[in-house]
């Protein structure tokens, strides 16, 4: 039975069924990340960069040797 | 909650970038002068050392593992101390780690030049040498580990996500990969063969470029480019979906190497299908970086930073898009070893990983050494010459391959090819070549002045340590009541997906019917796991994401099972099918004669596979110009195989029988003898360099141990053998007038490309009197009869 069906299919209706799966899986999660507020876990860990201890740039800082930065 | 002082080790970041920016200038300046030759083959100076075949994998090794690895080097031990909050665990592992990494490339710069190599692309370092790479790279992952176990903050940030994955999957592609019995100090044979190698050679080739020139620069693209944007990422949901996704579905993408070739069909499926899948992941990622400019665009005009990491994520986008597009079958079959595979690496090298790594060292130098950029207006230049420079080339290599692509295919109405001889193209490409090499030169040209920008930079300044002080969350190392280890694996997510990936699996397999029931199933199980996770959430329940971001350990595990999943599939398989070719009887593949072995070694120290393919596609266009395609049973014996991924000339698995001695001679001494208009250098060195003619038999007994069928007969009259053989070709030589001793490598190279593609055993080679050298129409028996194609 199934021979028949793949017989009576153009080859293209797989790939297409597929493709339109795929996209519509990609586009799904596209919005569903776009879309969702930040969670408060997520958006803590998302501010790690931003929070690491790095001082501004050009404070003062020490050369290893102590000398004063230029 | 408390405060802690934390200095970190930055010393070790600092001379990272040095030696990446100083390796980088190495790398692009060898890619310039091997591009110039293939526009102008005079440009090796006649030198061994300095000709294309031999560099080519010099710029390769040194652009991928000395610039971007140090590179990446330096982008993980800055950005992993501030995301732990912790001094890296060892500052003398650290040291053991840079100095061995720039030791390794300095005896890789050395060896290549030299011809000592494996010939497996991006894997040519011999074995000693990776060896080495093993220990480093261990190393390297101890202090890493170590470094997340003594951190001082709970959550795992995604960047660190994506370098555990580099951490694990680089180390399991290099062992796997670089399996080899040593021949001697300087020379082994991988342990696979044929289909074999070529299956592991491009699962390990493709990966390099994932967990060693990907996953870490997008964990570098997650901190540095909030960091310079001033903002957090995008969306650190997408972040999380795309570290799985890519993780998973990148490892199944190599076959994509090889399509219309010896592999299995149902491996290049796979690589094919899973390379299609893998474009949702690469731009979910993309767009993840770009909309973290969102409202910052303005600053991109003037930030010659986020300039060069918007580019930089703009490039990975396109690579990403065109990799998935060349692993179609169908659109392979017209780009593979053409331009279009060149033009495509360095759009992801040039401008994913060059301009993030130009980006990176602009934010961080001025940082490093406490001090202002020397010249934001150099690096704007850099930028435009390094933009153009990158169009000009990819723009060439898309022209040259249409070209090559479409000559090499194009047929008479009567089935003849219009362009029989390989050369034609070659002459019709010469222009795009030396467009590359100016489109090179151009990138090399802003990197140079980047590399003088951050030099006077770092001079204005003064080396800084950064002491600060951080708060410290007591409660950083999981509490004693906290879900365990247990409760990872237990995770319903976890258990969701495998039960989903199985029936997905169980796809391939059922009847349209029971597929459509299958499908239903996949579905309400997705339903289920949705229900699931939002009561689990009402009741205030630890999600699994929740427990699984703060355990490093159990991480590392998923992730290795990620990886060998796709890697298992796709290898055993093929790697423990009985070989299906009988190693005794009259038609079985026989194994290479002493002299073939001695000229099959000269082969591959040479690097022809870097510009000649060993592999005729089940191709109409390959069948009508190179003979009969090539089947599996063919390479068995072919430790290491020989299928090349470029063709800048001809394919050569049917060559053997083609041509007469004479012609092999003429054509190695000055190859535009033969064929006028050829690019190909003059190998005249051949013919003064003499073989170790004992070695033959210390070959042949390696060769029984990798299962080659040499009896102890053969074994023992090798060098007779050998001896005898090229005493054939030096008297058939001798007898149009030219002398060469009968050790000659010469002789021996010339045996093996005799022999090459005669599947049912040794015939002897065509001499001179028996085929025209200007006649390839006129070729033997042994040739294939329909073969039209010339060199």
């Amino acid at each position: 039975m199934y021979a028949q069906f793949y017989a009576g299919s153009r080859l293209v209706d797989l790939p297409l069924f597929a493709l339109l799966l795929f996209v519509a899986t990609f586009v799904a999660v596209l919005v569903r990340t776009s879309v969702a507020k930040r969670r408060g876990d997520f958006e803590s860990v998302a501010r790690l960069p931003l929070d690491d201890g790095q001082p501004a740039p050009h404070a003062p800082q020490h050369s290893p040797d102590g000398r004063p930065v230029r | 909650m408390h405060t802690e002082r934390i200095e970190y080790d930055d010393t070790v970041v600092r001379r990272f970038i040095a030696a990446s920016v100083l390796f980088g200038l190495v790398g692009m300046l060898v890619g310039v002068v091997a591009a110039t030759q293939l526009a102008w083959f005079q440009v090796n100076l006649g030198v061994p050392y300095t000709t294309f075949s031999r560099i080519r994998p010099l710029h390769t090794n040194a652009v991928i593992f000395a610039f971007v690895g140090n590179m990446m080097f330096a982008g993980i031990y800055y950005s992993m101390q501030r995301l732990l909050k912790t001094r890296m665990a060892s500052d003398l592992l650290s040291r053991i780690h840079f100095w061995g990494w720039q030791l390794i490339i300095v005896a890789a710069a050395v060896s290549l030049p030299l011809g000592i190599t494996t010939s497996k692309e991006y894997a040519e370092l011999e074995w000693p040498i990776d060896i080495a790479i093993a220990v480093i790279w261990v190393v390297f992952a101890i202090n890493f580990f170590w470094t997340i176990a003594r951190r001082n903050e709970k959550h795992l940030y995604v960047a660190i996500w994506f370098y555990i994955s580099t951490v694990i999957t680089v180390a399991v592609l290099h062992i796997v990969n670089s399996l080899a019995l040593p021949l001697s100090p300087l020379k082994s044979y991988s342990l696979y063969s044929g289909v074999q190698d070529a299956l592991v050679q491009w699962w390990y080739g493709h990966n390099a470029v994932a967990f060693f020139l990907t996953t870490p620069i997008l964990g570098i693209m997650y901190y540095f480019l909030p960091k310079a944007a001033n903002r957090p990422v995008y969306s650190y949901r997408l972040s999380v979906i795309h570290f799985w996704a890519l993780v998973f579905i990148y490892i199944w993408a190599g076959p994509h190497h090889l399509l219309n070739t010896a592999l299995p069909e149902w491996a290049q499926s796979l690589g094919m299908v899973f390379s299609l899948m893998l474009w949702a992941p690469s731009w979910g990622g993309m767009l993840n970086g770009l909309l973290t400019l969102k409202g910052a665009w303005n600053k991109v005009r003037e930030d010659p930073v986020l300039k060069f990491f918007a580019a930089g994520v703009t490039f990975y986008g396109m690579a990403t898009l065109e990799g998935p597009l060349l692993s179609i079958k169908s659109v392979s079959a017209l780009a593979h070893y053409t331009d279009w595979i060149i033009g495509h690496v360095h759009s992801g090298a040039l401008g994913w990983n060059g301009f993030m790594a130009a980006g990176m060292f602009y934010w961080l130098v001025p940082r490093l050494y406490g001090t202002k950029l020397h010249s934001t207006r150099a690096a704007e230049i850099h930028f435009w010459l390094g933009t153009i420079g990158i169009i000009l080339y990819i723009v060439a290599m898309w022209v040259s391959s249409a070209t090559q692509g479409l000559m090499w295919r194009a047929t008479n109405p009567d089935g003849t090819l219009v362009y029989p001889g390989w050369v034609e193209t070659l002459v019709a490409i010469r222009p795009m070549y030396m467009a590359r090499a100016l489109g090179g030169a151009m990138y090399l040209a802003g990197f140079v002045m980047m590399a003088w920008n951050l030099l006077k930079t770092a001079r204005a300044g003064a080396p800084v340590t950064v002491t600060v002080e951080v708060v410290i969350d007591d409660a950083a190392a999981p509490a004693p009541d906290a879900p365990g280890i247990g409760a990872v694996l237990a995770g319903r997510p976890l258990w969701f997906s495998l039960v989903g990936i199985a029936a997905i699996t169980l796809l391939g397999f059922v009847r349209p019917m029971r597929a459509v029931v299958v499908i239903g199933f996949v579905l309400l199980l997705g339903e289920l796991a949705w229900i699931v996770s939002i009561r689990d959430k009402e009741k205030g329940r630890p999600s699994w994401f929740g427990i699984i971001e703060r355990r490093p350990m159990a991480f590392s595990v998923l992730t290795l099972i990620a990886i060998l999943i796709g890697g298992m599939s796709e290898l055993l398989p093929t790697l423990l099918i009985k070989q299906a070719v009988p190693a005794h009887s009259a038609a079985a593949q026989q194994p290479y004669t002493p002299l073939e072995l001695q000229g099959r070694d000269l082969y591959v120290r040479e690097g022809c596979y870097v510009c000649h393919s060993q592999m005729v596609r089940t191709l109409a266009a390959d069948t009508t110009r190179f003979g009969d395609y090539s089947k599996p049973e063919e390479f068995i014996y072919d430790h290491p195989f020989q299928w090349g991924s470029k063709r800048t000339g001809p394919d050569l698995h049917r060559l053997g029988g083609r041509y007469p001695n004479l012609w092999h001679y003429s054509h190695l001494m000055d190859p535009r003898s033969t064929s006028p208009g050829s690019n190909m250098p003059s190998y005249a060195w051949l013919e003064s360099g003499t073989i170790d003619a004992p070695l033959a038999r210390k070959k042949l007994v390696l060769m029984q141990k990798l299962g080659v069928p040499y009896t102890n007969a053969d074994v023992d009259g090798a060098e007779v053998s050998q001896r005898r053989q090229a005493d054939a070709v030096v008297t058939d030589l001798a007898q149009q007038g030219v002398t060469v001793p009968w050790n000659s490598e010469m002789v021996a190279l010339i045996a093996y490309l005799q022999r090459l593609g005669r599947d049912v055993g040794v015939r002897p080679a065509p001499t001179s009197t028996t085929v025209s050298a200007t006649s390839p129409a006129e070729a033997p028996p042994a040739a294939p009869a329909r073969a039209q194609g010339g060199i």
